[in-house]
């Protein structure tokens, strides 16, 4: 199988998997804009309504950094599992293993296009004024998904090799969450540690995507294009490690 | 038939067991394996239960890479029949089908145009179009069937004769089958059954304990696999 045809078949299978998805509920397809609606309206109704927590405009800051956020762990629990779920599969047929995270990748991300609308969406209700730098964000989710593809495939093998992660993953990522100022801004961290901060790419991102879309700011392009380039080496590495162990991978999920 | 198209040779392979951490024992399904295949022949593989066929015809289709020895794979494309690989119960039969053609490595346009007759084939009638949970296991089993029917690889891989569904269905699947190997196709065929192996292949190879006990004319080969 080339390249070509692995892309056609992930597509395929991700198209059917979003169908077979939207099939079991009665909603079906309109659950892609319902569940990102409700998730947002229970932020507002605890961070606005019930608590009053962080001054006005609080549950914006937050959801500018949620969405993207959400989309980063939920893509990469997901995928972390996906060689480990697929071990029937290859032990019938041959194909190649980064199949089976790029289903996730695809699945995940066509549906996360539509919550980015639904935020915005909800940004222009709020009284936020849409303005030409709003653009930005999407070379800045594209940045995102440069950057959780290495991710999501270097997860997926190391779950193989060593089943354990599959717990520790989840938790590393909620440590992870608490480190890339979800909930507080940026300014709140002791300034010897800011730099540290941003050593975390989705720190950085988070921020990024704020500014675009709260400070209506061009982002900071130089940054972002360094979490690119980390990506791209990522990329490099992970695939030619795919490309190297297609069969070990197999063996070390049937076990 | 000079023409080799797959060649094994010296394959080993070891199944490795997690005893506790950082503590593995090894089991080897194959341990010194070489023959050859020619292209256009059915060559039929006997051995016991464990002896390492099955452990064989994945070496063959490339979903296990041998531990020693080389494999020379000529073939443009080798793969074990496998029914209803990747199937899911949410979609109807007929993405079911694309699906499962697209993932053992046809083009989408190849199976499309494939597609009334795997309808046919499959004698879904109206199901053809209705999620795959509706589906009795033997309807299934045709929709699985169909699929394969239409699309052959150079090598093709079996691990034993399926007949599936019904009587008439197994009939017709059952004939199918025995045209898929009476055809030009290079077959490699995994049985227990004497009367099949005898019946289609012209070439017999015996794997007892990862090794090739014996291989060569069908008759011979049988009997001493019968009598030992």
């Amino acid at each position: 199988m080339n390249t070509r045809q692995l892309l056609a078949v992930v597509w395929e299978k991700s198209k059917l998997n979003l169908k077979s998805e939207a099939a079991v509920n009665y909603l079906s397809y309109l659950w892609w804009i319902m569940e990102p609606v409700l998730h947002m309206l229970v932020y507002y109704l605890v961070f606005d309504v019930l608590l009053q927590r962080g001054g006005p405009g609080f549950v914006f800051f937050l959801l500018a950094g949620l969405v993207p956020w959400l989309w980063f762990s939920k893509l990469l629990v997901q995928a972390s599992n996906s060689l480990v779920t697929g071990r029937f599969l290859m032990g019938q047929i041959f194909i190649p293993k980064l199949f089976f995270p790029l289903v996730v990748i695809v699945q995940c991300s066509v549906k996360q296009a539509i919550v980015f609308i639904v935020l915005l969406l909800v940004l222009v209700i709020a009284g936020h004024q849409p303005s030409i730098q709003w653009l930005a964000i999407v070379p800045i989710a594209l940045v995102q998904l440069m950057l959780m593809m290495p991710l999501a495939f270097i997860f997926a093998a190391s779950v193989v090799f060593v089943r354990d992660l599959g717990f520790v993953i989840p938790t590393a990522l909620q440590f992870v969450f608490f480190c890339s100022g979800i909930f507080f801004s940026i300014d709140h961290i002791a300034p010897q540690y800011t730099q540290w901060f941003y050593v975390n790419p989705m720190a950085g991102l988070v921020q990024q995507y704020r500014e675009v879309l709260l400070n209506n700011n061009w982002p900071d392009w130089f940054y972002t294009a360094k979490v690119a380039a980390v990506s791209i080496v990522l990329w490099i590495l992970s695939i030619r490690f795919y490309r190297n162990n297609e069969c070990t991978i197999t063996r070390f999920a049937q076990d | 038939m000079s023409d080799v198209i797959v060649s094994l040779k010296n394959i080993g392979l070891s199944y490795r067991k997690k005893r506790s951490f950082f503590r593995h024992s090894f089991h080897a399904a194959l341990k010194d394996v070489s023959f050859d295949i020619y292209r256009g022949e059915t060559v039929g593989i006997i051995g016991r239960n464990g002896s390492g066929k099955s452990t064989l015809l994945k070496v063959l289709s490339g979903i296990y890479k041998p531990d020693t020895g080389v494999i020379d794979n000529r073939s443009r494309k080798t793969s074990l029949l496998t029914l209803q690989a990747g199937f899911d119960d949410n979609l109807s039969g007929r993405d079911n089908a694309l699906l499962s053609g697209m993932l053992l490595g046809y083009g989408k346009e190849e199976i499309l145009s494939n597609m009334a007759n795997i309808e046919v084939y499959s004698e879904l009638g109206k199901f053809f179009h209705e999620p795959m949970k509706s589906y009795s296991t033997g309807m299934r089993a045709r929709l699985g069937f169909a699929t394969l029917a239409f699309l052959t690889p150079e090598v093709l891989l079996l691990d034993e004769i399926l007949g599936v569904g019904d009587n008439k269905f197994r009939e017709k699947s059952s004939k199918t089958m025995a045209d898929m190997i009476s055809s030009d196709n290079t077959v490699v065929l995994v049985s227990h059954s004497a009367p099949t192996v005898l019946g289609l292949c012209s070439r017999v190879i015996w794997i007892e304990e990862g090794m090739v006990r014996q291989q060569g004319d069908p008759k011979e080969v049988v009997s001493a696999y019968q009598a030992a």
